[in-house]
């Protein structure tokens, strides 16, 4: 291939191949070329997106979080709980949350400091924690408005919960500002966040040259462990704002959805990776990776295609990703 | 029980890498009842031929005769089944460590495999007991430890031990004391002579000249990748070796003015008192002047990194005491020895220096981001991208611009991009001591004479203290003032720039002051 050719197509392979797709489905399925779907489109991989956003600023310093969804179950749990059962006001539940997934990130990261385990394995550690802590909060249940469950005496009797999942709270996972859904505004912003943080402040660049290269991080002066515990705790926050917009568009938590998103987050992110040749993980990107599964998943729906076979499709499009990816890096 | 005569004669053998000779037309006839050494200063080619012997290298040109017949040594398995056995330096990696020594010994001969389906333990530690009974040898531990728990002198015994039981006739040993200690180094020699009795050759690649003397029947002296000539130990001393491994008195580079610094003074800018880390280096002690180039030099194995590294932060000391303008430094790690202004430009720039994804405005300004950032942390892309282009042109940095990724610049270019981040925080924020570790290792000759004067520059004009570590002789006597000379962990000489000749320095790397041997007149 022309070398100028392979140029273009590792910067712009995969919006390229994103706009054929909306070009082809377009032609092909009726009903899809339509504003509303593409609002539905962006509305389903909010959440996706916003959760892969903390999954990019792990990434970023080389440290790969298999934890993010399960910081978001649990965090979406306790959201809704302390809403539910303890009849918390939103805004305290939410920050209650997030800080609980700051928390958890710093966790990782302390762990992977000082007893120098791979990020890796002790998000997976942490993984299985928040999923049993998930379960154990919630006693196997869905959380939801005055829901109803046995009582701990074990005498048959129940127990309703006191509070409601309220209105202002679901707003943001179900409310609209003019055609636009709250989910994806939050999306976007989390995006712009992310993107001005890794490529614009001190911080985000710190935390990209340590996944660089550690080493030469460590010896140009840069406090290396510092910027991991940074990078951990982003990570943290992002899911668990993910896990709590998650509730708020059920309307309820339900306790094994955040879960069932994670390999999606991470191909989201790798996808990301293609995106304007960037060649490491960026927020825009990973954005664009989010949309592009969505899309598929949506076109082939409206197809009539079961929700069998999407899989097969996303997995398609991940490996063509890492390939494009793979160019860019061959042709820098 | 003696082995048959074996005798390997290498004729007229060429080794090319990438087109440049390594290895230039070597002679050498070996056999099976002597040691012989090798013997030459770094990139000499001594490594390169023990590596073609062992069959790492398919593709040579010349000929390799075992007992008059013509072999083709073209991968490590054929020089095992001619009886060429190879112990090197990174014993660990030729055994399985969570296997039992008694499978690791087995490993080799994989007798089991033909046999049985089944192997238990039990069967190993037999079959090992037996086959070290043969040989009539006894290991000085048990053969049911795992190989994990050994330390890295059993290891090697190991190795060994499982070579003779292969068959070995003809062994080779890579700088096998690079990693013992005094007492481990004086074991493997009793073993390598008992090895000599049993009848297997040895060929012993060191620098290190009181080990050579000690153990060597013949030497054989490398320069350039050719053979210089053959010395019987007994009747060679190591003045005579030391001058083979020179050749004629190399370009002293005594022509080069050196300019006046600005700095001539007794000033002591920092001092370091006896830093020690147990088996890695020291106990060292030395100082060093403002405006001074200081050069630390050794041959491989020195300790001359792991000197600064520990000095920078980078590694965990036992003991030591700093002091930069008579103030006594607590350095823990790289960011106190940064905000103290001491700056390292490290050995290995791909994989220490640089960012090697990044580009140019990143990798220059990767230490002085802070002071780049706002109050609310966001970088001014204004003034990273003016001070790149800055720097770019005063340190000629040939790219396409500041936003070239680093990975495709040239080796002497990347260099000048990891010294120029710390000359941009310098300009920032004052700067004291700059050290720099193998500064012109891969870079073409143009690049490192502009090194030199950037060097000399910052020294001389700017008044930093440099540390200049380098293994090439001739490059630190062109560049320092003064010349600190490390064997063995430790500092063994100091030489002041007008004194300085390459014998002399060649001399107290290779340890030559240490050897104990009649024929030895001293130097001068």
């Amino acid at each position: 291939m022309n070398s100028k050719v392979t140029n273009i197509l590792s910067i712009y392979g995969t919006l390229i191949a994103f706009f054929l797709l909306v070009i082809l489905f377009g032609a092909i399925v009726p009903g899809f070329a339509s504003l509303s779907n593409f609002t539905d489109i962006l509305r389903a991989v909010s959440i996706i997106s916003i959760i892969s956003m903390g999954f990019t600023v792990g990434l970023s310093a080389n440290a790969f979080n298999l934890a993010i969804t399960g910081i978001a179950g649990f965090t979406g749990a306790l959201t809704a709980g302390l809403m539910v059962w303890n009849q918390f006001n939103p805004f305290i539940a939410i920050l209650i949350a997030i800080g609980c997934g700051i928390l958890f990130g710093f966790f990782i990261a302390l762990f992977v400091i000082y007893f120098k385990v791979d990020d890796l394995l002790v998000s997976l550690g942490v993984m299985f924690i928040t999923q049993g802590l998930t379960l154990t909060y919630t006693g196997g249940l869905n959380i939801y408005s005055r829901m109803i469950k046995p009582s701990m005496q074990g005498q048959g009797g129940f127990i309703t919960a006191p509070g409601v999942i309220s209105d202002s709270f679901l707003f943001l996972g179900q409310g609209m500002v003019g055609p636009i859904p709250m989910p994806v505004i939050i999306m976007l912003i989390m995006m712009f966040l992310t993107h001005f943080f890794l490529s614009n402040t001190l911080w985000g660049r710190h935390i990209y040259s340590v996944g660089g290269n550690s080493e030469a991080s460590y010896l140009a002066g840069i406090p290396v462990n510092r910027y991991k515990i940074l990078s951990h705790s982003i990570c943290g926050a992002l899911s668990a704002i993910g896990g709590i917009l998650l509730v708020s568009r059920l309307g309820s938590a339900q306790i094994a959805e955040a879960q069932n998103m994670l390999l999606d987050c991470v191909a989201a992110s790798y996808i990301g990776f293609s995106v304007l040749g960037k060649g490491k993980p960026n927020a825009f990107g990973t954005f664009v990776g989010a949309a592009l599964m969505g899309l598929m998943v949506n076109g082939l729906t409206m197809m009539g295609l079961s929700y069998t076979v999407q899989d097969i499709f996303k997995g398609i499009i991940l490996l063509v990703a890492l390939t494009i990816s793979r160019f860019s890096d061959v042709s820098k | 029980m003696i082995k048959d005569p074996m005798e390997i004669t290498v004729k007229g053998l060429t080794k090319s890498f990438a087109g440049v000779k390594a290895l230039k037309d070597i002679n050498i006839t070996l056999n099976n009842s002597e040691i012989h050494a090798i013997v030459g200063a770094n990139g000499a080619g001594k490594s390169t031929f023990a590596k073609t012997l062992s069959g790492v290298y398919p593709e040579y040109e010349g000929e390799i005769e075992i007992n008059r017949q013509k072999v083709i040594l073209d991968s490590p398995l054929k020089a095992l089944e001619f009886g060429i056995n190879t112990v090197y330096q990174e014993v660990g990696e030729t055994l399985v460590p969570y296997f039992s020594v008694a499978e690791n010994l087995l490993l080799i001969k994989q007798k089991y495999l033909q046999r049985k389906y089944y192997v238990s333990e039990a069967y190993f530690i037999k079959e090992a007991e037996d086959a070290l009974n043969k040989i009539n040898f006894k290991l000085p531990f048990d053969v049911r430890r795992s190989a994990s728990t050994l330390s890295i002198s059993e290891k090697q015994l190991l190795v060994i031990i499982r070579a003779l039981l292969s068959g070995a006739m003809y062994m080779i040993f890579d700088e096998p004391t690079a990693s013992l200690g005094p007492q481990d180094s004086a074991a493997l020699f009793s073993l390598i002579r008992s090895l000599k009795k049993r009848g297997v050759g040895i060929l012993y690649i060191s620098h290190r000249m009181p080990e050579i003397f000690e153990i060597a029947d013949k030497i054989t002296v490398f320069r350039d990748g050719q053979k210089i000539d053959t010395f019987e130990t007994e009747r060679s001393n190591v003045n005579e070796i030391v001058h083979a491994m020179l050749g004629r008195d190399i370009n002293e580079n005594r022509h080069i003015e050196r300019r006046n610094s600005n700095f001539q003074n007794d000033d002591i800018l920092l001092s370091v008192r006896s830093l020690y880390l147990q088996g890695v280096v020291g106990p060292v002690s030395f100082d060093l002047k403002r405006g001074e180039i200081l050069g630390i030099t050794g041959l491989v194995g020195a300790g001359k990194t792991e000197l600064v590294t520990a000095l920078y932060g980078g590694r965990k000391v036992d003991d030591y005491d700093v002091y930069l303008e008579n103030k006594k430094l607590h350095i823990k790690n790289v960011k106190d020895a940064v905000t103290e202004g001491i700056y390292l430009v490290p050995e290995d720039k791909r994989k220490q220096g640089l960012i090697i994804g990044e580009d140019i405005e990143w990798n220059l300004t990767l230490s002085s981001l802070k002071f780049f950032a706002n109050f609310f942390g966001i970088v001014r892309r204004n003034l990273t991208r003016k001070w790149t282009k800055e720097f770019i042109g005063k340190l000629n940095i040939v790219c396409n611009g500041p936003q070239q990724t680093v990975k495709n610049l040239s080796g002497g270019n990347q260099q000048k991009v990891v010294i120029g981040r710390w000359l941009i925080r310098k300009e920032l924020k004052d700067a004291k001591v700059l050290i720099l570790d193998e500064p012109t290792v891969g870079i073409d000759v143009g690049a490192k004479e502009e090194i030199y004067k950037l060097v000399e520059d910052i020294a001389l004009k700017e008044g930093c203290g440099v540390i200049f570590i380098s293994s090439d002789i001739s490059e630190v006597i062109r560049i320092a003032d003064r010349i600190l000379v490390m064997y063995k962990q430790k500092i063994v000489g100091e030489i002041e720039r007008q004194a300085a000749t390459s014998k002399k320095i060649l001399y107290l790397a290779a340890g030559g002051h240490m050897v104990t041997n009649n024929n030895n007149k001293s130097l001068n």
